[in-house]
């Protein structure tokens, strides 16, 4: 530990103001999305406890605003505080879920393409270039309008479109890996392939993911958001960051303007949060650009 | 208009400048109109199928025989007379002089034509009730139905006549483009999803429109819809979202106009001994349960905060003009809320600590249907009935809860019964499933009852309206008391004019022009 | 080159074949379009009438055999909803898309170049610094979100442009634009704006790297002590130099701009294809569907290519293969 603090990363870190603000931002979701539904008294969920006589209530600064909702309310009477956090918490939730899957099936395909080559590597990546023909957001769009709405649903669409841009990557670092000598000499000594694999071919590969997957989960958040917007996301009884906004949507014109912009403030802050820190990763982790 | 930049403005001046040199006077003092609709209509051709705004484009470009009024009242309109020859024989007497917008007059081989048509396209539905059509003469028709049927003119306003050489001429898909009916407006021109413009047809039979060219422009977004008409981009708007109500009203120079609709929002039970997301045995085999929940939904709740006072909660399947209503009989008067009745009627029942299903309802076709549903299940948890919500877009919903409804125990839908008449309601919604061909088929609760089916067998089988109406207030008796089905409310229809726009809403919801008038 | 164009060929078949078999058979997981087109109380035999006529009665291997066949015609089927030719109903709308995504690209570029040399040239610069926070932001927002405030502030509040349509257009060579009358051009500003926000950033951000990557080249060093100055340098020798990668990825860009039109037409009632997508999904209308995607893929194709020609004429360095 005392020697990541000594580190240069951490050095440029605490030299990076946009590092700190992004790593804030980020934590202070984190911490949102973990501890907040004990902060606050309403579970917006639980459609049972919500009374539709608190509806349309402004937020707590404005007239008719209460204590008891800070940011106001939307149409069945739940807070719009909780519902961010909640929400953010299904919409972050989707994000990293999605991320991990994506990566996990990704790099194994790619080191499957990448080590193995010939008939698979052909396959795998033919599939890749024909997703990459398509932008993710049609894909994801497509899919959804298929298979219909829920949070597993959007999960499967995400990982979907997810998974090329690790299977290229993974790919392409392998085949430079097993180029090198040490590889060669394993492969000499009898080694088994999938011990090479995973001693020798994956570590090496892994760090380029990083700042890939750190990227992935704002650019997932924001897809699963547009989905939702569409009414092909997440269930309504579950709204997240994107379904909130829609719902605010058709009543922004009434003068109702909190049940959308705080929930867009919400997923910016979100997401910038995310971008600003896979941005520090990016020059840190690729000394090129230094 | 609140947005024009100066620019514009000279622009727009000199433009005028030069038009009033070039056209006569008359030109400028045409009046005319922009419409935002909810949508582009699908078709121009009344036998390709059917949505709300392709049917105010139909009735713009075609004449039914039998007109229908704002207030569902029916009255000659290319048929000027009709009389029955026998309990299955009627005859129309066809206007005289009329012609299609082409120069074709209009004639009763057009008639019959229209019907033949209607029979092998996708809307066969719209000639059910009839077995045959002859010409007698050039203005005379006779129609023949299958059975005595009391409404056949009320059928006979949705069949909208065709032009038979043009029709014959042209084919289905070339009909949707250039449309040839004869009714009070011609299609100028129709950019999809842009806009759709009418002008007068100046020869029309009942006199020449007021307005002479009708912009319809179609707007999906209930929120840009109220922003078009806020910003001067369109003059009236169709489907004005409840919440904007009062910011419309609240703005100088703009005009809300409300109406019942017919449209009536209804809860079906399943009725069936097991239900698909039910354990055990179903509870709403139990007249006392069913009753229970019609109890513990707060009708007056949902329509102050949900629809925003914008809804009418409804007394009965049908609305108060239908055959069949029977006056004075209220739902929520029988029913009022009261959880603590509700509770013990569960009790009673043997279900103390209520049970779960699953609601299916949409999230894209009523009005706030998705939190409707929403607040349905805050409801129902006070009498301990946990409500799962399953919400989807319509596009999933009708194939999914469609007869024989594998997959549901509680259905929100709606229903509209624009004929006038709550026979074909509850032929379709209640009569036991697979009994007659035509009858129960949407009977998603599978309400079975002996007695309804007879006095519905009757009431199809009756010539005289007077008997007809009798007989269905008997089976509305016998339903009220039953519960097969929750009604909650008309939705209202809401539109929004700018200021000098004079628009009379019609109880079907279809915007005529021919009705409006413009300063 | 023959070798190149021919394997791209074979390649666009293959995307196109596979995505015609995916979405129809991922269709088939959708609701039944037939419901969505006979009325409610329809009857059994009502039913199948719709369907026979829909050519829905058959089974999906049939139907999508039908579909192959008639496709080698050139007959892309029928819309079920429009009962018009799916791909006429593509192509009417689809001048409005190309329009608003060509005017979107064009308030990217023309803003993101000259903010994205000016970071890359100055990197240390606080003013460069804000830009680069401010270009992540304009990756960080949803798209939809950005539309419908700037409804809000513009249209609502403000009135100073409207909130849905094309406005007013002039017809040229039987096309028609917005962008060649005044109406048109205040229909079109908003929804083009929220659009370009994405695109704007990565041109942006990728301008920047390529200054900077160009900035650390030996030519430049070169130049340098040939006694040019820094900017003299940066913006004669280095700017085309460092355009190049934004080619490359001008083609990627145009496909996520037809992409998140779509959203973006739905906002503002654009009516181009994007909407009429959104609306056929709701509407179960599989042909719509299966031949926009098909388009698109196309579309992405054939730009891809011209984008792989350009690249290999402004940078002799590499051939095509």
């Amino acid at each position: 530990m005392a020697s990541f603090f000594a580190s240069e990363f951490f050095h440029n870190y605490k030299r990076s103001s946009s590092a700190i603000i992004g790593s804030a931002l980020m934590i202070s979701f984190a911490f949102a999305v973990l501890v907040g539904p004990f902060l606050v008294a309403q579970n917006p969920y639980d459609i049972a406890s919500l009374n539709l006589m608190d509806s349309y209530k402004p937020p707590m600064w404005l007239p008719g605003g209460e204590a008891q909702f800070p940011l106001g309310t939307d149409g069945q009477g739940r807070d719009v505080w909780a519902s961010i956090l909640y929400g953010a918490r299904i919409s972050l939730f989707i994000g990293v879920v999605a991320m991990v899957a994506s990566c996990f099936i990704g790099t194994v395909l790619g080191l499957i393409a990448g080590f193995y080559g010939g008939i698979v590597d052909s396959v795998i990546m033919r599939i890749a270039d024909i997703q990459l023909s398509f932008p993710s957001i049609l894909i994801a769009l497509f899919l959804m309008s298929a298979v219909g709405t829920g949070v597993d649903k959007v999960l499967i669409a995400l990982t979907a479109v997810g998974w090329v841009v690790y299977a290229r990557t993974v790919r392409g670092s392998t085949l430079s890996e097993i180029e090198k000598e040490y590889v060669q000499a394993a492969r000499v000594a009898g080694l088994p392939n999938h011990k090479i694999i995973r001693k020798h071919v994956l570590p090496n590969v892994l760090t380029p993911l990083i700042v890939i997957a750190t990227i992935q989960v704002g650019t997932f958040v924001l897809i699963e958001a547009s989905l939702s917007f569409l009414g092909v996301g997440v269930p309504i009884t579950q709204p997240s960051l994107g379904l909130l906004i829609k719902n605010g949507f058709d009543v922004l014109f009434s003068g109702l303007w909190w049940t959308s912009v705080f929930p867009g403030v919400a997923i910016m802050m979100l997401v910038f949060g995310i971008n600003l820190f896979g941005d520090f990763l990016r020059d840190e982790l690729n000394p090129r650009l230094k | 208009m609140r947005y024009f930049p100066k620019a514009a403005l000279r622009v727009g001046a000199l433009s005028a400048t030069l038009l009033a040199s070039t056209a006569s006077l008359a030109f400028a003092q045409d009046k005319s109109i922009t419409i935002g609709l909810t949508a582009d209509p699908s078709h121009l051709f009344p036998l390709a199928g059917e949505e709300l705004s392709s049917n105010i484009m139909y009735y713009h470009l075609y004449d039914p025989l039998v007109q229908r009024s704002p207030e569902l009242e029916f009255g000659p309109g290319l048929a000027e007379s009709w009389e029955t020859v026998d309990d299955t024989t009627w005859r129309f007497n066809l206007r005289e002089g009329v012609t299609f917008h082409n120069g074709n007059p209009f004639t009763a081989s057009d008639v019959v034509f229209t019907i033949d048509k209607a029979r092998e396209s996708i809307r066969p539905g719209l000639v059910a009730n009839i077995a045959s059509a002859t010409a007698v003469d050039d203005l005379t028709v006779e129609i023949t139905t299958p059975a005595p049927y009391a409404v056949l003119p009320n059928d006979l306003a949705e069949l909208l006549i065709l032009d038979e050489e043009y029709t014959t001429a042209t084919d289905d898909a070339d009909m949707d483009l250039k449309p040839m009916g004869t009714g009070p407006y011609m299609l100028e021109e129709w950019i999809k999803e842009e806009r759709l413009v009418l002008t007068a047809f100046d020869n029309y039979w009942a006199g020449a429109p007021k307005i002479d060219r009708v912009t319809f422009r179609p707007i999906t977004n209930p929120a840009t819809r109220t922003a078009a008409l806020l910003t001067g981009e369109v003059d009236v708007i169709q489907d004005l979202a409840v919440r904007d109500v009062d910011r419309v009203k609240s703005e100088d120079g703009f005009e809300v106009l409300t109406r019942p609709s017919l449209l009536n929002v209804v809860l079906a039970m399943d009725t069936r001994e097991q239900s698909p997301t039910i354990e055990g045995p179903n509870p709403m085999t139990d007249q006392r349960v069913r009753e229970a929940i019609a109890r513990a939904i707060d009708v007056q709740a949902i329509n102050q905060i949900v629809m925003n006072g914008l809804a009418t909660p409804s007394t009965q399947y049908v609305p108060a003009s239908h055959v069949g209503y029977v006056d004075g009989m209220n739902f929520r008067e029988m029913y009022p809320l009261d959880i603590e009745k509700a509770k013990a009627l569960m009790e009673e029942a043997g279900y103390p600590d209520g049970f779960t299903m699953t609601l299916d309802a949409t999230n894209n076709r009523y009005v706030n249907d998705a939190q409707i549903a929403q607040a349905l299940a805050s409801m129902l948890a006070r009498i301990n009935i946990d409500l799962q919500l399953n919400i989807m877009p319509k596009s999933n919903f009708w194939g999914y809860i469609r007869v024989p409804t594998e997959q549901s125990s509680f259905i929100m839908s709606g229903w509209d019964v624009p004929a006038g008449d709550a026979g074909s309601m509850y032929g379709a919604l209640f009569y036991s499933r697979d009994k007659k061909e035509g009858y129960g088929q949407v009977n998603r609760g599978s309400y079975s009852n002996p007695e309804l089916d007879a006095l519905i067998d009757q009431a199809d089988a009756t010539p005289s309206i007077e008997e007809r109406d009798r007989l269905l207030q008997e089976a509305t008796k016998i339903l009220l008391a039953d519960v097969p089905m929750i009604p909650v409310h008309y939705e209202q229809d809401i539109y929004a004019v700018r200021e000098g726009v004079s628009l009379e809403p019609r109880v079907d919801k279809f915007i005529w022009a021919y009705d409006m008038d413009v300063e | 080159m023959f070798g190149y164009l021919l394997k791209r060929l074979i390649q666009m078949t293959l995307v196109l074949w596979v995505v015609s078999v995916i979405v129809f058979m991922m269709m088939s997981f959708t609701g039944d379009p037939v419901f969505m087109i006979v009325p409610i109380d329809a009857t059994e035999a009502e039913i199948a009438q719709a369907r026979r006529i829909l050519g829905l009665d058959q089974s999906l291997l049939v139907q999508y055999w039908k579909f192959l066949g008639s496709l080698l015609q050139g007959d892309f089927g029928q819309s079920y909803v429009f009962r018009q030719p799916a791909m006429t109903l593509i192509l009417e709308r689809m001048p409005a898309t190309v329009e608003l995504v060509l005017v979107a690209m064009v308030f990217a570029i023309a803003v993101a170049i000259p903010l994205g040399v000016y970071a890359g040239a100055n990197p240390q610069s606080r003013m460069s610094r804000l830009i680069m926070s401010g270009s992540l932001l304009g990756i960080s927002l949803p798209g939809f979100w950005v539309g419908m405030v700037l409804i809000y502030l513009f249209s609502v509040h403000w009135g100073i442009f409207p909130s849905s349509g094309r406005g007013d257009t002039a017809e040229v060579m039987g096309l028609r634009f917005s962008v060649l009358t005044w109406d048109g051009w205040t229909h079109i500003i908003l929804p083009a704006v929220t659009l370009s926000l994405g695109t704007m950033a990565i041109i942006l951000r990728i301008t920047r790297a390529g200054m900077m990557e160009v900035g650390r080249q030996d030519f430049m060093k070169f130049a340098r002590a040939k006694g040019a100055t820094k900017n003299d340098v940066l913006y004669k020798h280095g700017l085309k130099n460092a355009l190049i990668p934004v080619i490359t990825i001008f083609g990627l860009q145009i496909g996520d701009l037809i992409a998140f039109a779509t959203i973006t037409e739905t906002i503002f009632s654009w009516p181009g294809m994007g909407k009429l997508l959104i609306d056929s999904i709701y509407r179960a209308d599989r042909p719509v569907i299966v031949v926009y995607l098909m388009l698109v893929a196309l579309i992405f194709v054939v730009i891809n290519f011209l984008v792989d020609v350009i690249y290999t004429l402004i940078d002799p360095r590499i051939r095509l293969k």
